[in-house]
């Protein structure tokens, strides 16, 4: 399973999608269910860094692809 | 048995009351699905009340109110998840392995059983706290790993949806071609976002070549799918939008598939 580690704190990494052109992870405290965070990837000289979304509008279309992408997994 | 009270009736309108509902929620498939499914069960729950009091309709809609606390978990988990993901600084991070699926299968199966909940399923729910029943089925595990280190959005050129439309043409015999419409749809929903732009081209290349040759097809086809859109066709159907066309031939196709296996998968 792939994790990361963000200020000591280990996410796991549930997804990785891309919407137009921006890198989306799906990200959860293994500890704890339902308690998703979408963050993107943002390139920056040669090195990645997460960043938040910008809206909420952002963070629903971003939850919608991938609740679509594993509905089968899900049971929708 | 039980009886509804007038103030359960009016609690459940209440709740379903799309004035009171934030917009942007209103824009999410699941919980359009969730709030579809409500006002399903709140039209059987007045039926009910002000005709003859059915059993197994009052078992349904007492049913259907123990749901609505779950269905409150699903809005929560989007709000929360609104919250936790947005308006964060830039952060370094460091990607690790580890050999985690037990929590992973966990988290799923907790998101499943919510969602399906909250979707109104009538499919076999996750249970939340009995991981060790989901983990003998490692096949699963697997391909969900699997598939979450290989994201990519999928698309759908035009060559390959005009091959989908000559294929469909194409069939000799007698076909239930909205069935077949349908699994084009299923296909083509791959990509949600495009689906109805993909379903549109399918109609374009399925028109054209009727109209090119339409004595070459036969009455049955011509009849059945001869139209310009997707929309003028689900229309035709008496479908008022696709959301609504989704959920009435998925609900068919379950049946479908269920008469074909009892007749032995024909």
């Amino acid at each position: 399973m792939d994790y990361i580690n963000i200020n000591g704190n280990e996410y796991l990494i549930l997804d990785e999608i891309i919407i137009n052109n921006i890198r989306y992870l799906y990200l959860s405290l293994e500890t704890s269910l339902l308690n998703i965070m979408v963050n993107k990837v943002i390139n920056e000289n040669g090195k990645e860094y997460l960043s938040g979304l910008d809206t909420d509008d952002e963070v629903i279309n971003a939850l919608d692809i991938y609740f679509q992408r594993h509905k089968e997994e899900i049971g929708l | 048995m039980q009886d509804i009270t007038n103030e359960e009736i009016k609690r459940a309108f209440q709740y379903i009351d799309f004035s009171q509902m934030d917009k942007r929620m209103a824009s999410n498939i699941a919980y359009q699905q969730a709030i579809r499914e409500t006002y399903n069960k709140i039209s059987q729950l007045i039926t009910t009340k002000y005709s003859n009091n059915n059993p197994q309709n009052i078992d349904y809609i007492v049913m259907f109110f123990q749901e609505k606390e779950q269905r409150q978990v699903l809005e929560d988990a989007y709000r929360n998840a609104i919250e936790r993901s947005k308006n964060k600084e830039q952060v370094d991070f460091r990607r690790e392995k580890k050999n985690a699926q037990n929590q992973f299968v966990k988290f799923i199966a907790g998101f499943s059983a919510v969602l399906v909940i909250g979707c109104g399923s009538s499919k076999i729910l996750f249970p939340m706290d009995k991981g060790t029943e989901i983990e003998k089925e490692p096949i699963k595990v697997e391909q969900t790993v699997h598939r979450t280190s290989n994201n990519t959005e999928v698309t759908f050129s035009d060559k390959e949806i005009e091959k989908m439309a000559k294929d469909l043409l194409e069939l000799e015999g007698n076909y239930d071609y909205d069935y077949l419409i349908y699994k084009c749809f299923q296909e083509l929903f791959r990509n949600p976002l495009k689906v109805e732009s993909y379903m549109n081209t399918l109609f374009n290349y399925i028109h054209q070549y009727i109209e090119e040759n339409i004595d070459g097809y036969s009455q049955q086809i011509v009849a059945a799918l001869n139209y310009s859109t997707f929309n003028e066709y689900i229309a035709s159907r008496g479908f008022k939008s696709i959301y609504e066309y989704r959920q009435v031939m998925g609900n068919q196709n379950i049946e479908y598939a269920t008469l074909a296996n009892e007749s032995g998968g024909r």
